[in-house]
């Protein structure tokens, strides 16, 4: 599905990210985890075509996406969602769910159909999905901060994508909430037969879920497994005693 | 062969493009006082261009009041003063109330306030036009006569550096210019320093408008002194100042002088596009670095 | 939970006073010409043009997030296109009302696609310097457009040379073009474009080119500022360059702000309550920008989303007292 090969990013001199490999193809549900400023993000931007790479190459699907502009990617069924708040303010839930559709349906550049009852089904579908459809109709600053994130997460799916990447989907969840978003990644991965590689700082939460585990940390990959294997890994294990002494 | 027959005489050309430094001195007084308080207001002021034009209305008066040849230089000291007060009092009532509003807001807000003086100049002043004698008569010629250019522009290329020096010493050298880059990079911490940012902005915007109005009366003497005279002045002070890079001092003070000399080869080249000339170069600099040739603050 | 039947039911009713009260508008509108006075047609006659024109940069300015600054150079290249057509060459009226909205277009797709790639105020400040280097060109291009003397006595066919005659092809072209655009911002491009405004980075990774969006917007605007210059030219029967001089752009500007640019029909309630303004401080006094911008500075200050936008938030917000 998705492989990076030896992939470099740097600032001024700044290594963010160095040398990282990584791949999907038989488990479903990875997780990057690492400390702040450990360069997930800046991965997931080099991934998705917001950040050009210093070196390196990005494979989905066998073809080479390396340096492609972001709505390129986003065609070829690779979507993502953000790590802060990433919506359309002034648009309803329904309409930013809707958005992605038009786009994934390539009915952006229509004019003269109105757009209300376009795609109706499904953005109801995968807003029911969620569990966001009672607030369909509300200009979507009015959800609470945990439903925004699972709003960000919708637009994602609006996209019919292959694989789902996640930037920090349950960051500022209350622990119900974080649960709740937990099951919903599993259920999207069983159920809709995704891909989806998200971060994710809370340890616990990773172990539970994701099939397999890539920690980071100053922008390298310093142990990649079954999550069994990364808990018992040495230096990631000082890393995070290093890091809570 | 004709195009060459038709070719100006060197001499006419290096006097022209003096005569366009001299004049781009004027455009580098209101542009870089837009310049000032976008790189510390964060406000881009329309008004600027109408400050100008009240420093011609005020100069052109005291100048008749006090009479004669002194009647200029009296003019030249009191017209941008009285401007400079008037911009005080604009940024205490209403100004201040525009800081936090989106950029949009301001460029309109300060349009109105355009509108707003206008009329009141024509209150005052009445829409004719006025004109005014320049202190200084006859040409001075250098190098043989390979340069000649009336006296009086002579006056104005002198004055653009001098501004520009004082200014540049007033920012770098002096406290209250110190405090006044502080604050143009960070608001917050000046307050928290216990240092009154409010009080800093007034004088900055105060500065911006003794230097429009300066301008002003000193554009005065070679021109028609008329209501519109701000507009045109402003788009192109506006254009230096973003060519320039927003905020950028010396970044101004090149663009005006580009502007200047375009305009005037202009004028040799193309009598009647003259005036296309500063667009013509502000387009393409701004295609080429739409941030401006030199550090942009925002 | 939220009662979401209720919320349907209001805004049904809203709908339906939104009907009646286009319908009590259209008649008004229609019947006009039987009430209104010589002066005070041609007045409503240019309140049509300056709506239109104020609708035209709400769709890349309040739809598109676009600071278009400058524009005043499609509306004055198609009014000029339109003059030169009908007084040099003598070409019909359809003819050079096509030609004059093409030329709008093409300058439009020119500028456009060069400042599309630039961002925020930079973007607005390079529309500024083009729209000013189209409009020195015209100001000083006696041959071909007058110069600063402009074109007078634009021979307009006797159809819509009479003032009910203009004022009828008028009516007619602002009605269909404010409809199409209407019909534009509830599509699905109108929708994308509001979210290309609020998320540009977003649209990206949802797979929008947010570029060719802008640039789609930037030019139908420019097109239908094109269309309001030729109607201008049927109105006035001359044209000069102060028409597109970069103070215009901002006269425009500050109608679409002051009506609310959120608003579909925000720009055009600006435009009326701006021209209507103007015209009676004109009437009543020598100094009527005095007022008219004392007006502007008090309601920019108080009003910052536009008396339209103003309304809205009241009624939105009781909706929502209602049924939350």
């Amino acid at each position: 599905m998705l492989r990076v090969e030896k992939l470099e990013k740097s600032f001024d001199g700044f290594m963010a990210v160095n040398g990282v490999e990584l791949s999907l193809d038989k488990e479903r549900v990875v997780a990057v985890i690492g400390p702040n400023g450990a360069g997930k993000t800046t991965l997931f931007n080099l991934i998705t075509g917001h950040l050009s790479p210093t070196r390196g190459k990005v494979w989905f699907k066998n073809q080479d996406i390396t340096g492609l502009a972001p709505h390129r990617i986003c065609h070829k069924g690779l979507s993502r969602s953000f790590q802060l708040i990433n919506i359309f303010p002034q648009l309803t839930v329904y309409e930013n769910v809707q958005v992605a559709l038009l786009s994934q349906q390539k009915k952006v550049l229509k004019m003269l159909t109105p757009s209300k009852a376009m795609l109706e089904e499904e953005t109801y579908s995968i807003l029911e999905k969620v569990g966001l459809a009672d607030y369909a109709g509300i200009q979507c600053t009015y959800l609470s901060y945990g439903d925004q994130k699972i709003l960000e997460m919708a637009i994602a799916l609006g996209n019919k994508p292959e694989m789902l990447m996640l930037d920090e989907p349950t960051a500022g969840m209350s622990p119900e909430e974080t649960i709740s978003t937990l099951r919903l990644i599993r259920d999207l991965a069983e159920k809709e037969k995704l891909f989806i590689l998200f971060t994710e700082h809370n340890m616990n939460v990773v172990f539970d879920i994701a099939e397999k585990i890539m920690v980071m940390q100053q922008g390298r990959t310093i142990a990649q497994g079954l999550p069994a294997e990364v808990r018992a890994d040495k230096q990631v294990q000082a890393a995070y005693l290093g890091e809570e002494s | 062969m004709e195009f060459f027959a038709n070719l100006p005489e060197f001499s006419t050309v290096i006097s022209q493009i003096f005569v366009g430094l001299s004049r781009s001195m004027i455009l580098f007084m209101v542009a870089v006082g837009l310049t000032v308080s976008i790189g510390v207001l964060r406000v881009i002021n329309f008004a600027n261009g109408t400050f100008y034009m009240l420093g011609a209305f005020t100069a052109w008066s005291v100048a008749l009041w006090v009479g004669g040849t002194a009647g200029f230089w009296v003019a030249l000291l009191i017209a941008p003063l009285v401007v400079g007060l008037l911009g005080l009092a604009v940024e205490a009532g209403l100004l201040r109330r525009l800081y936090n509003r989106p950029r949009l807001m301001q460029l309109l807000l300060t349009y109105a306030v355009v509108l707003l003086f206008n009329d009141v100049t024509k209150l005052i002043w009445g829409v004719d036009f006025k004109s005014m004698r320049a202190p200084l008569s006859g040409y001075i010629t250098f190098f043989d006569g390979l340069l000649y250019m009336p006296s009086y522009n002579m006056l104005l290329l002198i004055s653009g550096p001098l501004v520009a020096a004082g200014l540049w010493y007033f920012i770098n050298h002096t406290m209250t210019g110190k405090i006044v880059r502080a604050t143009a990079t960070d608001r917050e911490m000046v307050d928290a320093l216990g240092l009154n940012s409010n009080k800093i902005f007034a004088i900055v915007f105060m500065l911006s408008c003794y230097l429009a109005g300066l301008g002003g009366a000193l554009i005065a003497p070679t021109t028609n002194i008329v209501v519109g005279m701000g507009m045109t002045i402003l788009i192109n002070a506006v254009l230096v100042v973003v060519v320039g890079g927003l905020g950028n001092i010396w970044g101004a003070f090149l663009a005006s002088l580009i502007f200047g000399v375009g305009e005037s080869l202009g004028l040799l080249i193309a009598p009647r596009f003259a005036i296309v000339f500063p667009f013509a170069i502000a387009t393409i600099l701004l295609i080429l670095k739409p941030t401006g040739i030199m550090k942009s603050v925002w | 939970m939220l009662n979401i039947m209720g919320d349907m039911s209001i805004e049904r009713k809203m709908s339906w006073v939104k009907l009646i009260s286009i319908g009590i508008i259209v008649i008004v509108l229609l019947f006009a010409p039987a009430y209104l006075s010589r002066y005070y047609l041609y007045l409503a006659t240019l309140i049509l043009v300056t709506i239109l024109f104020a609708t035209s940069l709400n769709l890349p300015l309040g739809y598109g997030g676009l600071l278009v600054l400058h524009q005043a150079t499609f509306y004055g290249v198609g009014a000029y296109s339109f003059a030169i057509l009908l007084k040099e060459t003598g070409t019909p009226v359809l003819p050079a009302a096509a030609v004059a909205l093409l030329s709008a277009l093409i300058l439009a797709l020119f500028i456009g696609w060069i400042c599309v790639r630039l961002r925020g105020l930079y973007f607005g400040f390079l529309t500024l310097a083009m729209g000013q280097l189209v409009w020195a060109i015209v100001y000083r291009w006696y041959d071909f457009t007058g110069g600063d003397d402009g074109i007078h006595a634009i021979p307009v066919p006797d159809m819509i040379r009479s003032e009910i005659g203009a004022y009828y092809v008028i009516l007619a072209v602002v009605i269909v073009s404010l409809l199409l655009i209407y019909r534009v911002v509830k599509s699905p491009f109108g929708l994308t474009l509001q979210a290309v405004r609020d998320n540009p980075q977003r649209c990206e990774s949802v797979g929008i080119n947010i570029r060719n969006h802008r640039l789609i917007a930037f030019v139908m605007g420019g097109g239908f500022a094109g269309i309001a210059g030729v109607l201008f030219v049927i109105l006035e029967r001359s044209v000069a360059p102060p028409i597109m001089f970069w103070t215009h752009s901002v006269e425009i500007l500050i109608m679409v702000l002051l009506g609310g640019m959120f608003t579909f029909l925000g720009p055009a309630f600006g435009a009326v309550a701006l021209t209507l303004l103007a015209t009676f401080f004109g009437i009543f006094t020598e100094y009527w920008l005095l007022f008219l911008g004392s007006i502007k500075i008090i309601m920019l200050l108080f009003l910052p989303q536009g008396v339209l936008g103003f309304v809205e938030e009241k009624i939105t917000s009781k909706i929502r007292n209602k049924t939350v």
